[in-house]
């Protein structure tokens, strides 16, 4: 499902990866979390490799969000949290700190102590993203996250603050994901076809959907197809 | 240390909530019924006999045990279908980690379930009689066959690792299953033989020195198990979770 991808995302950069078939933007994602393993090749992130499991290396620098299916349905929000930063080896001092503070950022308190079973699918996904931001990652890979959640609400805790903090969003809905990104990239067939600011979908008169950018990558396509030999 | 009791603790009570502890502990606990419920064998040694009770507790603990594998083997395999392995893995939980505290936990539970299946045996076949070396013998042939079972759990981290739950269930039982029973039916204590504690097990009041036998045969068990964990270790460093 990927195949020959070569892809650089700078510092700072949040990026929506949409790929055709759907699958593909998934998949990169879990190679970059170290969930799938390429069959060749290299990765690194912020210069890091996948290989260094120290409380100080990747665990506070990557962070992964994918299903919430993921989340045992008998554990509580608080539960998934403390493990997070236990795992991530938080002090705890600074665990108490760090979990007060995601608490009230993801609307948690409610539903802190209940199991997912009964809190609902909203509560594991609100827990998964805020589980993933605990440690204040530098980088944020987000597979079609908080997808039960109201249009508002969602934008308003995807919204990430940090300049230097980057964003790699895998999306099915392009469109809601608006205001969040900065660039965006297509994977076509498991190859990269097209990684461009998302100013170039406005420039076009394309919209911030699947076959927009499907046709801005057509149109980069044949761009280069006319262009003069270097 | 602290992540894999931390995962060990989380594995025991996704056991517990989905009921594949109790399950276990009542499966193996189980297999002391036809020692407590069937009457002695007038003449055990006749050719063509019924079983006696010591080689039916044999043989459906060492089922029992594959149960164990097999419950090994689809917690494996679930955990990766899930998401859950995948999850922990993505929090920096080194894969490794996560394995050995599954199969920590199943391990355990069958532990759980052994000690009660044992001192019920004990009771009902008369140990006292029966086993020359008193409880200490016949708790040092319990634990060497508990290595074995500890070998049908690591069988079942390694199919878990390759295949999905259900299959990787039916294929751990079937594998750690068909030697131990083998050994238990056949009074087999051959030393090289995976299953060969049951053997030693099943002819419990018949063998010369049966806690040497069964010694060397858990020592076997022992190497196996590490051999299988390496294995499985290997096999879970390369899935898709």
């Amino acid at each position: 499902m990927l195949d020959g991808l070569d892809l650089t995302v700078g510092v700072g950069t949040r990026l929506l990866v949409v790929s055709e078939p759907e699958g593909s933007a998934s998949l990169l994602l879990r190679v970059l979390a170290g969930l799938a393993r390429p069959s060749s090749g290299t990765l690194r992130l912020a210069g890091l490799a996948r290989g260094d499991d120290s409380a100080a290396g990747w665990a506070r620098r990557v962070s992964y969000a994918g299903s919430d299916q993921a989340l045992y349905p008998w554990m509580s929000a608080r539960e998934v949290l403390e493990l997070a930063l236990r795992l991530a080896g938080h002090e705890a001092e600074e665990r108490d700190a760090r979990m007060e503070a995601v608490v009230n950022r993801f609307h948690l308190r409610g539903e802190l102590d209940q199991p997912f079973s009964r809190s609902g699918p909203q509560v594991a996904q609100r827990t998964l993203l805020a589980a993933a931001l605990i440690g204040e990652p530098e980088i944020v890979l987000l597979d079609d996250p908080l997808r039960s959640l109201e249009p508002n609400e969602r934008a308003r805790l995807l919204h990430l603050p940090g300049k230097r903090r980057t964003l790699l969003l895998a999306s099915r809905y392009p469109a809601s994901e608006a205001g969040l990104v900065t660039r965006v990239a297509l994977l076509r067939h498991g190859r990269l076809a097209l990684d461009a600011p998302i100013e170039e979908l406005e420039r076009h008169g394309l919209p911030l959907s699947a076959r927009g950018i499907s046709a801005l990558a057509d149109l980069a396509d044949t761009a280069a197809a006319l262009a003069p030999p270097a | 240390m602290s992540r894999f009791w931390a995962i060990s603790g989380l594995a025991l009570r996704e056991l517990w909530m989905s009921f594949r502890l109790l399950a276990l502990v009542a499966v193996v606990t189980a297999a002391s019924l036809p020692a407590l419920l069937l009457p002695p064998a007038v003449v055990p040694d006749l050719a063509g006999a019924p079983p006696d009770r010591l080689t039916w507790f044999a043989t459906l603990l060492a089922v029992a045990l594959a149960v164990g594998g097999g419950v090994a083997g689809f917690s494996v395999g679930a955990e990766r279908r899930r998401g859950s392995a995948g999850w922990l893995v993505s929090r920096a939980l080194p894969r490794p980690t996560l394995l050995l505290a599954w199969f920590a936990s199943v391990a355990l539970v069958v532990a759980a379930g052994m000690v009660p299946a044992g001192v019920l045996a004990w009771v009902a076949l008369d140990g006292p009689a029966l086993v020359p070396g008193g409880p200490v013998a016949f708790g040092l042939v319990l634990a060497s066959v508990f290595v074995t079972a500890a070998l049908a759990v690591a069988l079942g981290c390694l199919v878990g690792a390759l295949l999905p739950p259900l299959p990787a269930a039916l294929v751990a039982i079937l594998l750690a299953g068909i030697p131990m029973a083998v050994a238990a039916i056949q009074h087999l204590a051959l030393p090289a033989m995976p299953g060969s504690p049951l053997g030693v097990l099943a002819t419990l009041d018949e063998a010369a020195r049966p806690v040497s036998a069964a010694l060397q045969a858990g020592g076997v068990a022992l190497g196996l198990t590490a051999a299988l964990l390496v294995l499985a270790a290997l096999a879970f460093e390369r899935a898709d979770l």
